[in-house]
């Protein structure tokens, strides 16, 4: 295996890790975001709505 | 599930499983809107009131958070044509959401995987989200961004490819800038000493 081979497997494999890490990263913003407080005024809405479905 | 199933579902059933979902709801949304909390807040009860109404004609197929997303990426982008949902990078929420991560790099590198997702073409961006952020399947991305599972494969891997392209550039700005830097504190110093006669 050449040194070039070589240097291609470990930038194959170096571009793998950077992907995972930036699914990561991903993940992390996007379940920070999931892991806020609900605001209230969004279940506030749904109540609401079910109301008006029993209403009707 | 058969139609009388659906006719037959308790509006609280339905209720609950909105309930549920509404975390991932709001951070889809919030990517959507790019970081603004109100558009993205705004987005999302929008979508539950539209998701709502269609209540019995909805018809699960064991996915009710795609179709979610296909609510409201529907609803982003028809308003995005009226200038609505349309959100800029918040610099202030970022620092609040990413406080999720306590060091200090962590914590640069989730702002600039941030301010780069913004770079992105739009499609690519919600492709990439929805499969690698959100865990949906390719097959429950393509039914949210209405193009075939291929197409989404193809927009999450050139997504991966541009972001990180980006990424690597802003690391290279930053690390040609340091030294430029610090060349020129070192001759403003020394002018200083030379005006001093020190």
């Amino acid at each position: 295996m050449t040194d070039k081979a070589t240097g291609t497997q470990e930038e194959q494999g170096e571009r793998l890790l950077r992907q995972r890490a930036l699914s990561d990263n991903l993940r992390t913003i996007f379940h920070g975001i999931a892991e806020e407080p609900v605001p209230s005024t969004m279940i506030d809405l749904l109540n609401e709505l079910e109301g008006k479905g029993d209403k009707r | 599930m058969t139609a009388a199933d659906v006719d037959s579902r308790p509006a609280s059933t339905f209720k609950a499983e909105l309930v549920q979902l509404l975390p991932h709801l709001r951070a889809f949304c919030r990517f959507l809107c790019q970081g603004d909390v109100q558009s993205a807040d705004d987005l999302v009860q929008e979508t539950l009131m539209r998701a709502w109404a269609s209540h019995d004609t909805y018809k699960p197929s064991g996915a009710m958070r795609a179709w979610l997303f296909v609510i409201a990426r529907n609803l982003y982008y028809s308003a995005k044509r009226r200038q609505r949902f349309v959100g800029a990078y918040d610099p202030e929420h970022a620092e609040r959401t990413l406080s999720v991560d306590s060091s200090q790099n962590g914590v640069l590198e989730l702002d600039d995987t941030r301010r780069a997702l913004a770079q992105l073409p739009t499609d690519q961006r919600d492709a990439l989200i929805l499969v690698t952020a959100g865990g949906l399947s390719y097959d429950e991305a393509a039914q949210v961004c209405g193009c075939a599972t291929g197409t989404i494969k193809s927009r999450v891997n050139r997504a991966r490819t541009a972001l990180l392209s980006i990424l690597d550039r802003r690391s290279g700005l930053s690390r040609a800038d340091a030294p430029a830097d610090r060349a020129l504190d070192s001759l403003v110093a020394d002018a200083q000493r030379l005006a001093d006669g020190t």
